[in-house]
């Protein structure tokens, strides 16, 4: 007969509706309670997930720590989840999970003598199709999750499955039953231990129950561990047995029961979640971009001239965002409060991903080649910021993507010309600055930056004669269109209503206006939007107050159309600029309408229509079915319009949420619904609101032909996100060449996301990546003269590799953990 | 899918020097000088601090490292061809190369415990075919059959010792038969009956199949029981169940193996004759039946051979040749009724089933058995299959419908992918650690023979999928030898044209197993959860340990090498045959 393995755990939100100070000492009350049941029933297993609780107790109290520690090395107290908290498993990157495990993983072996080998999410609202490959290459083989219930997604096998990701890589999986996390009190263990006992018996394998005050910590009570003690052997019933998820997982394998097998990601609960509080999710994205372009250039920097990395610091950064990735902080589903802590946190890590990237490239910067003959005043004249200066000014832009880019680069002054390190002029064009004093412009000029590297740019030099560029950008009343892009705009309703694919041909609107803002009411459901999968009751569109052509040059031009509805406003520059594939659309709005969600909308028409989400390291095909669904740096519309396969992917820099109504896809823009609002009846009170206020962000229009993972949406995602950073430099004598790229990876569909050095100090290299398109590719070249290596690997369609790289240029290929185990 | 075209590529012959031997004296002469490589666009076997020296043979060079020798043509037209690496053993006498001197088409290379001499010669892929049967004919076979064998002197051919059994010598033999027959097939389709090619195919197909086929009648049982492998007095008998013939009878010999089973000693019946046709194998040698030791206990891997050997032989050797013919259904027919009536099982003779053949229900639920089932099944339907398509017996026809019908084997073959996931974690080992490479093969020629011989579509549709469940193995490394025969049978079986000309133009020529290095700088370990590793990408062949159809490609070995044996050719002319019949690939104009 099967047994149900008793899990004796406690339910732990760090902040919820309450802040982390409360969830610190929540996890502290919690541990000694467990300690204290650990002594006082020998029976008795305690489970807990999160190094960052581990940790806590570490800092707070050195002594119960050393309990813990002793109890762990008995077999009585089993750590599951080998990441720092239990996140969201939809919006952090691939990335993100990478240091999750890392940082975890590490810590637990240090301090424990092993790693976990059960992930365990019990409360995370979904996860992303990716999830099985992040796991295994955490050093985990088991996931324990509960959402979506079984009401959300009755497709799904209901209990014990083997899922397999979008790369083929397989887990094995437990589903709780009926929000059974956190099961406690005689009555609630009677009726859930009935439930199991009918369940169980058409089964093949093992079931768990997890027992133990939960959501604010408590863990199992005297009361219930005594009474559960005393009904293990019951007469032609299961037997109950104390026991931990890593018990369970090897009985059901070794029971040889052929179990279901589980394809697609594991969705939806709460979709409201993924656009709710605008500002967490934007930090994210902001300071994960911000974190990977700082490391890369601090291991450069650090190779370049032999000195340490900012290593430690980088580190307590990306701690600090695993924290923010917890589930009710990343959903936006917490009190108000948390949520200042959260941008506190945030911004201390982008302080520091922003003081190591100063740091960094300032150091390369400072040993380029950039002197001139006749140069007198080295540093003064670069400085000189008006008159006639003699000569130009060096600009180093550092690019630390795996791409080579061509793309806009800012300088903040004014400049007659732009050459390139070889004097060649480059397109230019003076811009409205932000500020308003001086010339209030800025130069804007078609940066070409090599993968991993940097390019010198000379700006404002002295030679007027520059060079009459015949630049592709055109413009005609409210039309503007480059070599890829023609967009014309309605001066009415401020949508576009003729969108072009220059290189196809294929001309999307067809007698509609796109990209109109659409107000959806809001009112019914609460923060979370529990039970509700649609947002489709339009209010209204916003009111469009004007549309003009603010800017045209050769390097770009831009529309501006502005929006009102009530008090709330919204403008958007849409901006093409030369070479650019992306129309670029950036936004600011003022929001003061409650309960409502703001779309915007690009409805392509045709048939056979499929939607492609970016998902962590990946993407995922989904039906456009209308529902909400969590994504990442791009959502995408593809469908064949007369006779042929065309797409519309937006891209974004800051948004998790979009929907597809047959083959109108809507990016969710924001969510203005009431801060920690839990099937809550609304007692009348000031409510705060979750995106009122200022909301900037952006997002771009990227068309292509074929099926979307066979264009550069990656890329152009990648591009949109991260951005070259600037350094205006002086004269000086330098051992580096003006322009070098430092790896080179010689095939398109692959995507670092990290460059560093391992975490034990070695010097070894550490470099990981992604495959792109969803195809096999065989002998990627990887090469790198500054670090010295060079090698070939296979990677599997949307396979995720870390290699380990030794001083002596060997090659490992190892997982998240660095070949910690 | 278009017919791949093979084209004529280089292939690398090195002669190992011996003391005596002519050497250059510009190779004594030759300063080392470090090459510069800053800026080396492509990923290097060495690191950049490893190479000493290096020489220029028009627009190649040659780069001398301390671990290993590396040939760069800027100018190639394949990607893989660009940079070739050489180590010790299989190219060099050790990996610090000291000198070299190029002399026209020949590469001389000083090591530090000696020369060789390298070269770099023009092959098809049929040619190719030809000097690989060549060598094997002449140096791998053992009364007929063919596996591997071993040297007396290292990398010396000539030295072969004449004994050394394999365990699956049957198996390997009924393999390499499947290559021979088809390219008797393919001349005979080209050329006709009488070009002396397919005369001369025709007899070497002939030989293997008969020494196939006596392999699975020399017990003299007379059950339908096969041998594993036989050998002749004078060869040592190692640990294993063998048994001596000895007139009508046959004795089990004492050995740890029989003495743990309980049947040393015991006597058998051996009365059944074997057939002139196949005896002549060993009666030619000047052996006789007396002579005869076979070994017994015998698996599936030779079983599954063996059925495929004689239904493509059936099918395509023996119209005009009745009595091969009629050996063919005899021997079909009789361990096809040893199967059944043993309910699927083959018996040894102590009543009791052999290890490895086992394809009843019982079995299935075993923890061994639970995931062979999904193999083991769809062996057995084959095996009916066949038979019923060689005999003509409708009994076996009855019996394949039973199976499917009233006992699912077919639903077990569904479950291979899973079962093969399960069972690997149950072993806390990743899958490739789990994975018995052999059965690879076995899958391949179940589903091919399921796939060829059934007409109905549902039952196909099912085939499929059960085949497609192993594509997590087979595709992987892209072996003509696993994908051409479903190709055959199945249109939609994926085929990589650049991997599968890449596999065949940089097959080594010779199948002298020395090793190579597998410690390179351009090469990336990937541990397993169990401490086997893999390489990061698939190494061409010429770079890689050679093997049978029994071993991961992909393998991250260290210091493996056997400069002291020599593989059968059958893992390159099988697949090459067969390509060619099917028109599947052809060589290059």
């Amino acid at each position: 007969m099967n047994k149900i393995h008793l899990i004796g755990n406690a339910h732990l939100d760090p902040v919820w509706l309450w802040r982390w100070q409360d969830g610190c000492n929540e996890v502290m009350q919690t541990f000694r309670s467990a300690l204290d049941r650990l002594k006082e029933y020998d029976f008795f297993v305690f489970t807990c997930s999160s190094a960052r609780y581990y940790k806590w107790v570490e800092e707070n109290d050195p002594v119960m720590f050393a309990e813990i520690q002793d109890a762990v090395k008995q077999g009585r107290w089993i750590i599951v989840n080998g990441w720092w908290v239990q996140p969201d498993c939809n919006i952090p990157s691939g990335e993100s999970f990478a240091r999750q495990a890392l940082y975890s993983q590490t810590y637990y072996y240090e301090k424990f003598g092993k790693i976990c080998k059960t992930a365990y999410n019990v409360d995370s609202f979904g996860h992303n199709g990716n999830l099985p490959q992040l796991i295994r290459k955490s050093g985990m083989t088991n996931y324990v999750m509960m959402r979506p219930s079984v009401h959300e997604n009755s497709e799904m096998p209901k209990d014990v499955f083997w899922w397999d990701g979008i790369d083929g890589t397989r887990i094995l999986t437990y589903r709780i039953l009926n929000c059974n996390y956190a099961v406690n009190g005689k009555e609630n263990l009677d009726k859930t231990i009935k439930f199991y006992d009918e369940y169980v018996e058409n089964l093949n394998h093992d079931m768990m129950l997890f027992y133990g005050v939960g959501n604010h910590g408590g863990g199992p009570t005297r009361a219930d561990i005594e009474y559960l003690n005393s009904i293990l052997h019951r007469e032609g019933k299961p037997e109950l047995e104390f026991s931990n998820p890593e018990k369970f997982f090897s009985e059901v394998l070794l029971d040889g029961a052929d179990l279901p097998v589980w394809s697609d990601d594991l969705q939806h609960h709460a979709s409201g979640c993924y656009s709710a509080t605008s500002m967490i999710k934007q930090q994210n994205r902001r300071v994960e971009n911000l974190l990977y372009g700082a490391e890369v250039f601090d291991t450069i920097a650090s190779k370049f001239y032999g000195s340490d990395t900012e290593k430690e610091q980088l580190k307590e950064a990306w701690e600090k965002v695993s924290f923010n990735q917890f589930h009710d902080i990343m959903c936006g589903c917490s009190i108000m409060e948390a949520y200042e802590d959260a941008r506190d946190s945030f911004g201390y890590a982008s302080t520091v991903a922003q003081n190591v990237m100063n740091k960094a490239t300032i150091k390369i910067a400072r040993n380029i080649d950039t002197w001139v003959d006749g140069v007198s005043e080295p540093y003064s004249e670069v400085r000189h910021n008006s008159g006639h200066p003699e000569f130009a000014k060096p600009v180093v832009v550092f690019n630390p993507l795996s791409y080579d880019v061509s793309v806009p680069v800012r300088v903040y002054q004014k400049s007659r010309n732009v050459k390139d390190s070889e004097g060649n002029f480059i397109l230019h064009q003076n811009i409205r600055s932000s500020r308003s004093n001086d010339s209030h412009q800025d130069t804007l000029f078609i940066a070409d930056i090599p993968a991993f590297g940097y390019n010198t740019y000379w700006v404002d030099g002295p030679d007027e004669t520059a060079k009459e560029f015949i630049s592709e950008i055109k413009t005609e009343n409210l039309t503007i269109e480059n070599s890829f892009i023609k967009a014309s705009f309605d001066k009415n309703s401020g949508g576009i209503t003729e969108l072009i694919d220059k290189i196809s041909g294929h001309e999307y609107c067809k007698g509609k206006i796109l990209a109109v803002p659409t107000i959806i009411d809001d009112h019914e459901t609460d923060t979370w939007a529990h039970n509700v999968f649609t947002f489709h009751n339009i209010k209204d569109t916003m009111n469009c107050e004007s549309v003009e052509l603010v800017e045209q040059g050769p390097v770009r031009a831009v529309i501006r159309c502005k929006f009102a509805y009530n008090k709330s406003t919204l403008v958007i520059d849409y901006i093409l600029a030369s070479g650019q594939k992306t129309l670029r659309a950036k936004c600011k709005a003022i929001w003061h309408e409650d309960f409502t969600i703001l779309k915007m909308p690009f409805d392509i028409g045709g048939s056979d229509a499929i939607n492609t989400y970016a998902i962590p390291a990946g993407f995922i095909k989904r039906p456009t079915n209308g529902e909400e669904e969590p994504a990442g740096r791009y959502g995408d519309i593809t469908a064949t319009v007369d006779g042929k396969r065309v797409g519309l992917a937006i891209v974004n820099d800051a948004k998790y949420s979009y929907d597809c109504i047959d083959t109108e896809l809507r990016l969710t823009c924001l969510r203005n619904v009431i801060f920690a609002d839990h099937y809550s009846d609304r007692p009348p009170a000031n409510f705060n609101f979750t995106d009122e206020g200022l909301q900037r962000f952006e997002f771009g229009i990227y068309l292509h032909e074929g099926e979307c993972e066979n264009s550069d949406v990656e890329y152009e995602s990648q591009i949109f996100n991260i951005r070259p950073t600037v350094v205006l430099e002086s004269f000086h004598k330098g051992n580096l060449p003006q322009k070098q790229g430092v790896i080179n990876i010689d095939k398109d569909n692959v995507c670092v996301t990290a460059l560093k050095y391992a975490e034990d100090n070695s010097g070894d290299l550490i470099l990981r990546m992604y495959e792109t398109k969803g195809k096999n590719i065989t002998r990627v070249a990887v090469v790198s003269d500054i670090f010295d290596f060079g090698f070939y690997t296979d990677i599997h369609a949307h396979e995720y590799k870390t290699f380990r790289i030794g001083k002596d240029s060997r090659v490992l290929d190892t997982n998240f953990l660095e070949g910690l185990t | 899918m278009s017919t791949i075209k093979i084209p004529k590529h280089l292939n690398r012959f090195v002669t190992f020097c011996k003391d005596g031997d002519e050497i250059p004296n510009e190779l004594s002469s030759f300063v080392p000088q470090k090459p510069d490589l800053k800026g080396f666009p492509y990923p290097l076997p060495s690191a950049k601090s490893e190479y000493t020296c290096f020489a220029n043979q028009g627009d190649i060079v040659w780069y001398g490292a301390t671990t290993g020798l590396t040939r760069y043509d800027k100018n190639a037209k394949r990607d893989a061809d660009r940079i070739m690496y050489f180590s010790a053993d299989r190219y060099l006498y050790d990996n610090n190369v000291l000198a070299i001197f190029v002399d026209g088409d020949k590469v001389w290379v000083k090591t530090e415990t000696g020369v060789v001499c390298i070269e770099m010669i023009p092959m098809t892929a049929e040619e190719k075919a030809h000097y690989m049967t060549e060598e094997t004919v002449k140096y791998v076979t053992r009364h007929g059959m063919i596996s591997h064998k071993y040297l007396r002197e290292a990398r010396n051919l000539d030295s072969k010792l004449p004994y050394g059994e394999c365990d699956n010598d049957g198996g390997f033999t009924a393999g390499h038969a499947i290559g021979e027959i088809y390219k008797y097939a393919y001349y005979r389709s080209e050329y006709g009956d009488n070009d002396p090619r397919t005369v001369k195919a025709k007899k070497l197909a002939t030989d293997s199949v008969e020494v196939a086929l006596l392999c699975m009648n020399i017990t003299g049982r007379g059950n339908g029981f096969a041998a594993r492998t036989f050998l002749t007095r004078d060869e040592p008998v190692p640990d294993g169940y063998f048994f001596k013939k000895q007139g009508d009878k046959a004795y089990c010999i004492a050995s740890p193996a029989t003495l743990r089973r309980g049947i040393a000693g015991m006597v058998i019946d051996a009365s059944t004759p074997v057939p002139d046709r196949l005896a002549r194998h060993y009666r030619d040698e000047g052996y006789c039946d007396d002579d005869i030791i076979y070994k017994g206990d015998t698996s599936s891997d030779e079983i599954t051979l063996h059925y495929m050997m004689m239904l493509n032989a059936y099918d395509f050797l023996v119209d005009d040749d009745d009595e091969l013919r009629q050996i063919i259904v005899d021997t079909t027919q009789k361990l096809t009724e040893h199967i059944v009536d043993n309910e699927y099982r083959l018996i040894e003779c102590d009543g009791k089933a052999t290890l490895w053949a086992k394809w009843h229900e019982e079995y299935f639920t075993t923890p061994d058995g639970w995931a062979d089932a999904c193999l083991n099944s769809a062996e057995l339907l084959m095996y009916l299959k066949v038979a019923e398509h060689i005999t003509g017996d409708e009994r076996w026809i009855k019996e394949y419908d039973y199976l499917i019908n009233e006992r699912h084997y077919d639903d077990y073959m569904l479950l291979h992918k899973d079962r093969f996931y399960h069972a690997s974690y149950v072993l806390g080992c990743d899958p490739c650690e789990e994975m018995m490479y052999g059965d690879n093969m076995l899958a391949i020629m179940s589903y091919w023979g399921l796939l060829r011989l059934e007409k109905d579509e549902a039952r196909r549709e099912k085939f499929i999928k059960g085949l497609r469940t192993w594509d997590h193995t087979l595709l992987r490394e892209t072996t003509p030898g696993y994908l051409f025969p479903l190709k055959s049978v199945y249109e939609d079986m994926p085929i990589d044209k650049e991997a599968t000309i890449d596999w065949f133009i940089r097959f080594n020529p010779s199948r002298l197993a020395s090793g190579v290095t597998y410690d390179r700088a351009d090469v990336p370990i990937q541990p397993m959860l169990n401490g086997y590793k893999l390489t990061g990408w698939l190494l061409n062949q010429e770079e890689r340990f050679i093997a049978k159809y029994d071993r991961d490609p992909l393998r991250f070995t260290k210091g493996e090498s056997d400069t002291r044996k020599v593989e059968g050719s059958y893992v390159y002319t099988m697949g090459y045959w067969i390509g060619k019949f099917y028109g599947i690939i052809d060589d290059e104009e």
